[in-house]
């Protein structure tokens, strides 16, 4: 029973160019277990969504290995990678990019359960509307395409698609990104429930630490291709220890006027760089204020620092014990 | 007296094989020199509409403006030709946009554009003008300024670009900027540079600055006053802290409640349920009859359904168009 859900270790993904190659997931390890939200969270070009269609095989990977309860899921067979489907869904920021246009959205939602040769026509039909109805879509969708929809509802539709298998796992990439906010709080609080009613695990990837930080249990911070800090969701807040993950923390802004502002100094400089060649040793060194020659030098490896608590900075012991701070 | 940009009625429309159709009605407001007022409300609302119908940049046909006024000093920007116009943009109005790129041009350096954004308002030779240039780009913060003034947008960074936007528009010292969701296509920690930035370069400039955005933390840490857009009118107006600690207006409450909240996630040991606003925004040419809002709001009475409520002065300097909280304020 120890086995996680999702093992992932050491995954890299390296997409040759013609500037050379793109290290876009540099050697990242992570573990999802049954029931949980694990967030993901980073800036563009994290790798953050590469990240996840590696695990459901849409990217394959350079190196590594993806466990779905112990079963190796990289190089396995168009068959054993069926059966892992079922198990594993995925939803996307675009679900109008992912829905056939010319399908009804009864027939989308359905489309799973043929494939997968599950129950006959009618049964099928039957949990397609169970599925519609539970989601929030009005029996008449059903007949309507996905044209007809504003972006809520088309993500409702893809949610239901994805629920179709009664899978274990969900990795949903910026489900609710391109969502205004009260229909993102719509969507989110319907992932919320669907989890606890179906012990769904969600790999929950955003760019927006305030919603990883409603949904997730622990959460999972990618700069570069790689994981810079790892923690349960409360203690992240509290006790940020990488630069970057403190920087990401101080750079949101405050849905409370009462707050302290943003303030001029104190922001980290720059963009991220390329992940093309990105830069020796840490990759957040070029931004990061505490930068020192050793991280020029030698990549820090993440660490544990505390209980479920990992960090990839070689200055961790002098942040946790409040020697450096954020300037 | 410091310059003032007031808005009154106004009322911007597109027309349609249908006939036209109303997107922005009944807009007032008024922009002071040196304060910031954010517009807020989500796509639809009209808010985009509303910043682009105060510098006439919106294309007509198909949009017109079919009432209101636009007084800068007196004048009433709506009444003026195309040339007296362009002579309004950039010295006296300037708009920054989320993304760069539609109003940068793509086959001249940097350095040429800003150079003409100045010469297009004030007589001075092309040394001077690139001087000042060279000298905005390290105001916006452009490393290397003067190397970088020769390069060309496509080679510049999503926030770089951003900012060499903002050294244009505040090339000739407008007295008001106009952003419209400035940030919305950025990372984050970027974001946070350029809001920075542009809080700096106005009290620096002592601009007035119009904000047009769908983010409530970025309204919450830049504006003084807010305007809160539904279904192209507005439905509450208040200064900032009043808006977050009291919100008059169930539509208002709706989007405070529905914005997930990263401090109070974090203290409270259970996740707080996020308030969702039932139903989605209607189109401008499908409003239900009365409140624009009534249908998917919980506090919806027979009267919002069948009678438009105005936007009416509550109280300490607030306006809400709302029965609800007219009827318990002072009747004026």
């Amino acid at each position: 029973m120890n086995v996680p859900l999702l093992a992932i270790d050491a995954i890299q993904v390296l997409f040759p160019t013609r500037q050379g190659t793109l290290r876009a997931v540099d050697g990242v390890s992570l573990e999802l277990r049954r029931g949980e939200t694990l967030g993901l969270v980073g800036e563009s070009g994290c790798g953050k969504s590469t990240l996840g269609k590696t695990i459901v095989g849409l990217v394959k990977p350079t190196r590594g290995s993806v466990k779905l309860d112990g079963a190796e899921i990289v190089g396995a067979s168009r068959g054993e990678l069926r059966r892992h489907r079922a198990r594993m869904q995925m939803i996307f920021q675009d679900p109008y990019a992912s829905l056939n246009p010319r399908l009804t959205v009864g027939r989308i939602i359905e489309e799973p359960l043929g494939v997968h040769n599950i129950g006959n026509k009618r049964e099928r039909r039957e949990r397609a509307i169970a599925l519609a109805q539970r989601v929030g879509l009005h029996p008449e969708a059903m007949g309507r395409h996905p044209h007809e929809f504003s972006g809520g509802q088309r993500q409702r539709v893809g949610i239901a698609r994805a629920l179709a298998l009664n899978p274990e796992l969900i990795i949903c990439d910026e489900p609710v990104s391109a969502l205004d906010v009260s229909v993102q709080a719509q969507v989110i609080n319907l992932l919320v429930d669907l989890q606890r009613e179906h012990g769904l695990s969600y790999l929950f990837i955003s760019h927006d630490l305030s919603v990883v930080q409603h949904i997730a249990d622990r959460v999972a911070v990618m700069y570069l291709g790689k994981i810079v800090e790892h923690s349960p969701r409360a203690r992240l807040w509290s006790q940020p220890l990488h630069p970057y993950t403190r920087a990401l923390i101080d750079a949101v802004p405050v849905p409370d006027p009462e707050q302290p502002g943003l303030r001029d100094q104190g922001l980290i400089e720059g963009e991220i760089p390329s992940s093309i060649d990105p830069p020796s040793g840490c990759h957040f060194r070029t931004r990061c204020p505490f930068a020192a020659a050793v991280c020029a030098e030698r990549e820090p490896p993440l660490r544990k620092i505390a209980e479920e608590h990992w960090v990839a900075c070689h200055f961790v012991e002098r942040a946790a014990d409040g020697q450096i701070r954020a300037p | 007296m410091p310059p003032i940009l007031e808005v009154r009625g106004l009322k911007t429309q597109f027309s349609s094989p249908k006939g036209f159709i109303t997107v922005v009605e009944d807009v007032d407001f008024v922009l002071e020199a040196g304060a910031t007022l954010a517009i807020v409300g989500e796509s639809g609302c009209g808010k985009s509409v509303t910043a682009m119908s105060l510098l006439r940049v919106l294309p007509e046909p198909p949009a017109r403006i079919a009432a209101g006024e636009v007084l800068l000093a007196g004048r009433d920007l709506l009444r003026l030709d195309e040339d007296q116009m362009r002579k309004v943009r950039g010295r006296d109005l300037s708009m920054i946009f989320q993304e760069p790129m539609t109003s940068l041009n793509p086959v001249m350096s940097i350095g040429k554009q800003i150079v003409e954004a100045i010469r297009e308002h004030r007589a001075i030779t092309g040394q001077a003008a690139l001087e000042e240039a060279v000298a905005l780009l390290e105001r916006v913060r452009i490393p290397d300024a003067k190397q970088r003034i020769d390069e060309y947008p496509h080679r510049l960074s999503g926030g770089m670009r951003q900012r060499v936007m903002i050294a244009m528009a505040l090339a000739c010292r407008p007295k008001f900027l106009i952003a419209d969701e400035p940030t919305t296509a950025l990372d984050v920690t970027v974001q946070a540079q350029i809001l920075a930035l542009l809080a700096r370069l106005q009290s620096e400039f002592g601009m007035g600055m119009l904000l047009i955005t769908h983010n409530l933390g970025v309204v919450a840490q830049i504006a003084q006053r807010v305007l809160v857009m539904y279904a192209g009118r507005i439905v509450e107006e208040a200064p900032v802290r009043d808006l977050f600690r009291e919100p008059l207006h169930p539509y208002t409450e709706g989007l405070l409640g529905a914005t997930p909240r990263m401090h109070q996630d974090a203290d409270e040991g259970a996740r707080h349920r996020l308030i969702d606003i039932a139903g989605i925004v209607p189109l401008p040419d499908q409003l239900p009859p009365g409140c624009a809002f009534a249908p998917r709001c919980p506090k919806a009475f027979a009267r919002c359904h069948v009678e438009q409520p105005a936007l009416l002065p509550t109280h300490d300097g607030r306006k809400s168009a709302c029965f609800l909280t007219q009827n318990s304020a002072v009747t004026a």
